[in-house]
């Protein structure tokens, strides 16, 4: 339902800003050195003029699309300098931990370091605030406000598909070698996004800066009622889980005797919002087929 | 004396196998009755399907069991390889078959996941290259056992320094690698127990058989030779044995490294002196060491799960500090290193000429020519105004480290009389890293030239630890050497424990350890480029030092140079140089232990000559190591570090190669 209502909204907030944008801002010619920056650039509609490591966004992140006429200036970390100032960027947005390393920069186009590991603030508060600033930036308000109001639908949606559902869940990845896996949850996008779907997450240890952590295969029998989800990395995947079938501990946990492991395409776990709303409806729909398992 | 101190020491030390390992039972019981598992062992005679017998006897159980089995497979692959070549310091780590195994781990899990599946294959094939190469490069020496070290450690460094570049490139495929590399012996069924197991009894068994003809190896090759034995053969088959035994550990737990060498020369301090005694309490000790440290780590898992691999040095490295600083045990260096250079007839001054060249054509094209989108471009004197602030910087930074670190390890192996001696391998740079950690995890941002002092301090510091803790010895190449790996595995622990913690920021300070000159501003480029040049000028006024310090100290002292002084002053100039150029460029583990011998190998002897000359020719290397890096893989900027450590191994390669005939 609040997806139905988020649709319209989005269409007019795109009319109103393109009117807007052609009015007050002068095209820019932005430069994203981080994912999630490009990830919320492309959401605001803002095609960047070059990113750094496209083919890592391409199999990380993927949606948004990143256009073909985006260049690549390679490294995240060591982007071509040269090649740079080719490219004559109004402005360069780099992560914040980054920016010690990117002096030179400064020389070429101002550097606008932002801060992306939100520490006590929760993902996707922090991912709308940033979303904000960039639309400051861009003048891309009403896309930002959209953006953010389809995603606050799409887990709108998910929680109420989900009003039923009462077992804690794992979020988890499976290592290769089928003995080790890693665990998000806390803070991150992944953990947070779970959190606002009312979801109880299994985990509740310590997690690194992007809310993950890697834990033995033993972790997953801290409760017993959980549901297990994880993350298909493909060909990995396919080799965990045939180690896992050979695993007597694997077969002992009471999720794996009741079936109670769902596989799902794979989500960048620091990505913005697009990621979070793919996620939310993702595992919404997914849990909501076992509500009553 | 040493002997008889030895002698009194040795009751009380035997127990400390015994003691580890009860340490260890210990923990493992209260492991078992905090987390309530102490409970389905009632049930011992059936184990039945609950989660908690599960837990245990497919768990807990096999983890025991898999630490000892791997432990001891080390410690006596570690003695095996010790033995084969001659050299207390051998372990699979240190003549670089981990880091082999490591690279093939990388590049099938990047290239060939269909490989990668369990690891054993990729461990397997890089073990096997990492032989062949070392055997090959080191046959035309006879296996000489120093040099063979040396060519292991070459190997080691250039294998770490391409999986860097690989986990750098690839950070977010590789995670993997990242958890394999941690070394955790978490089990969930005995398939890899009993494997290991059944090695380490068949690899007794081997040992056991063979314990005479390997006996026979501590004597020197002709007398073993005129006892019946062909000292080749007899060396072949111990390393391979033990590169076999290592290989199987690695392939299913993960890179386990010290292990073995700090149970190896444990048991030398314990005063296990036969092969036989070696073999068996090199074993013993290290299976109670790593299942120690497993235990700990299994109780602090339920905070938060630490493998074992990333500690086992933290725990290694004091203890054999401690050990090698209270005995007062002299190795035995019987058998010298030397290169055998051939005397060559070209003057001094034309190689001196010819190496100038040599930096003022790299310098030129580094500055000049660079990459775009359409190909190499010879920058036009327009553009050059342009290009030349980005370009010089590097240039400069290269040049200056370069030379720099090239310069401490010559001055280094002159004071030592150590050939072996240079800032990497004596744990220097390590130390300088180690405190640079905490101060870019824990500190706000500082300037570079704040970093610059405060890894010149750790550098300092580490040298004087090093060298207080060899002097005894007489800078006896393995003391110096096992100081070094001491602290290199302690920074490379934390490091690892970093990586395995931390999350993509971390790429930042992998790029650094790999000495990329990147992030290299104008001032830091003329900070280390004045101290270059200030250092070159002191050089005529110590060279009478550098002629006479290696000859040691007895004779240099009878000769009127005044030890006490010559020392601190070299010390202080070695801390500096490291400390910059570490800043400047990571602690690029190559340019300061390759450089010199090939400077010494191309005919410059004499003090002063063969300290310009390094300069020089650290200098070309890092300045070509950097433009390479710049441009071979546009728009990627390949870290200088690497590429320098690819080139110097090839060079070295060929040139030891060469002159060995």
């Amino acid at each position: 339902m609040g997806a139905a209502l988020a649709a319209p909204l989005a269409m007019l907030s795109a009319r109103w800003s393109h009117a807007q944008t052609a009015r007050s801002i002068a095209p820019q010619r932005l430069v994203s050195l981080d994912l999630l920056i490009t990830e919320l650039l492309l959401t605001l509609g803002e095609v960047p003029v070059a990113v750094a490591n496209i083919p890592l966004y391409r199999r990380l992140v993927a949606s948004p699309a990143l256009p073909d006429s985006v260049e690549d200036l390679g490294p995240l970390n060591e982007p071509n300098l040269e090649f740079l100032q080719r490219l004559a960027p109004t402005r360069v947005l780099v992560a914040d931990w980054q920016a010690p390393g990117l002096v030179p920069l400064t020389r070429i186009a101002p550097v606008l370091p932002i801060k992306m590991f939100a520490g006590k603030t929760p993902a996707l508060e922090h991912c709308e605030n940033l979303l904000s600033d960039m639309a400051e930036l861009t003048g891309r308000q009403m896309e930002a406000k959209a953006a953010i109001a389809t995603t606050n639908a799409a887990i709108d949606a998910a929680r109420t598909l989900l009003s039923g559902f009462s077992r804690p869940v794992y979020i988890c990845r499976f290592n290769r070698d089928g003995r080790n896996i890693a665990l998000f949850g806390g803070n991150g996008m992944l953990g947070d996004v779970a959190n606002r779907l009312n979801l109880r997450n299994a985990y509740k240890g310590r997690v690194n800066g992007a809310g993950v952590t890697n834990a033995p295969l033993s972790r997953l029998a801290d409760e017993p009622d959980a549901v297990i989800v994880h993350f298909d990395r493909g060909a990995e995947t396919d080799v965990a889980l045939a180690r896992l079938e050979e695993s007597a501990l694997w077969h002992a946990l009471p999720a794996v005797r009741n079936n109670r492991v769902i596989r799902m395409p794979v989500i960048y776990p620091s990505g913005g919002l697009r990621s979070a709303e793919r996620f939310a409806t993702q595992i919404g729909t997914q849990l909501a087929k076992r509500a009553d398992g | 004396m040493a002997e008889t101190s030895y002698l009194l020491s040795r009751p009380r030390r035997l127990y400390l196998p015994f003691i580890l390992t009860i340490l260890a039972v210990l923990l493992f019981a209260g492991y078992l009755r905090t987390t309530g598992l102490a409970g389905a062992l009632s049930l011992f005679s059936a184990p039945d399907t609950s989660l908690q017998s599960v837990q245990l006897f497919y768990g807990a159980l096999p983890r025991f069991v898999v630490a000892l089995a791997a432990g001891g497979l080390l410690g006596l692959a570690t003695t095996l390889m010790q033995q084969g070549l001659g050299n207390p310091l051998a372990e699979p780590g240190t003549i670089g078959l981990l880091s082999t195994s490591r690279l093939t781990v990388a590049i099938a899990l990047i290239w060939l996941p269909v490989f990668a599946g369990g690891f054993v294959l990729p461990v397997l094939a890089g073990s096997l290259l990492g032989l062949v190469i070392l055997l090959g490069l080191s046959w035309r020496r006879k296996l000489s056992p120093l040099f063979l070290i040396l060519n292991g450690l070459v190997l080691g460094l250039v294998c770490d320094a391409v999986t860097s570049m690989l986990i750098l490139t690839h950070y977010e495929e590789i995670a993997d690698l990242l958890l394999w590399q941690s070394g955790s012996l978490v089990q969930d069924n005995w398939q890899v127990a009993r494997l290991l197991s059944l090695c380490l009894a068949a690899a007794a068994m081997v040992v056991f058989l063979l314990r005479k003809p390997l006996s026979l190896l501590d004597l020197d090759d002709s007398s073993a030779r005129s006892l019946g034995l062909s000292p080749m053969m007899a060396r072949l088959a111990a390393i391979g044995l033990a590169a076999g035994a290592a290989a199987t550990v690695t392939a299913h737990v993960g890179l386990l490294a010290f292990v073995g060498l700090a149970g190896a020369a444990l048991a030398r301090i314990c005063g296990a002196r036969r092969f036989a005694d070696r073999a068996i309490f090199s074993a013993l000790l290290s299976a109670a060491l790593l299942l120690l440290t497993d235990q700990t780590m299994q109780m602090a898992e339920m905070v938060m799960a630490i493998p074992a691999g990333t500690v086992t040095a933290l725990f290694a490295a004091p203890l054999l500090l401690y050990l090698l600083h209270s005995s007062r045990t002299q190795p035995r260096t019987g058998r010298a290193f030397d290169l055998h250079v051939p005397h060559r007839l070209v003057p001094t001054r034309n190689i001196l000429l010819g190496l100038t060249v040599l930096f003022i054509i790299a310098t030129l094209i580094a500055l000049a020519v660079g990459r775009t989108p359409e190909g190499f471009t010879l920058a036009a004197a327009s553009e050059l105004s342009q290009l030349l602030p980005w370009r010089w910087p590097r240039v400069a930074g290269a040049l200056a480290a370069g030379g720099m670190v090239a310069l401490s390890g010559c001055l280094m192996q002159r004071m030592t009389g150590n050939h072996l001696a240079s800032p990497e391998l004596i744990g220097v740079s390590s130390g300088a890293t180690l405190v640079m950690l905490p101060v870019i995890f824990f500190l706000p941002p500082l300037s570079r030239s704040q970093t610059m002092l405060i890894a010149a301090v750790g550098a300092l510091v580490f040298l004087l630890i090093a060298l207080r803790l060899a002097r005894r010895s007489q800078y006896a190449p393995e003391k110096l050497l096992l100081t070094g790996l001491a602290i290199t595995a302690l920074s490379g622990s934390f490091l690892s424990s970093a990586i395995y913690f931390g999350d993509i920021r971390l790429t930042r300070l992998i790029g650094w350890l790999s000495g990329s000159t990147y992030a290299v501003t104008e001032a830091d480029a003329m900070i280390a480029l004045g101290l270059l040049a200030a250092t070159i000028a002191i050089l005529p006024l110590i060279q009478r030092w550098l002629g006479l310090m290696p000859l040691g100290e007895p004779v240099a002292a009878s000769l009127g140079v005044e030890i006490r002084l010559a020392r601190l002053c070299i010390i202080i100039l070695v801390a500096v140089l490291t400390g910059i150029a570490t800043v400047m460029i990571g602690p690029v583990t190559f340019v300061g232990l390759v450089v010199p011998h090939i400077v010494r190998l191309i005919g410059l002897r004499k003090p002063l000559a063969q300290t310009v000359g390094c300069v020089l020719a650290g200098a070309t290397l890092m300045i070509v190591s950097d433009w390479i890096g710049r441009t071979i893989a546009f728009p990627w900027d390949i870290p200088a570090g690497l590429v320098a450590s690819v080139i110097g191994a090839t060079v070295y390669g060929i040139t030891t190669g060469r002159s060995a005939r």
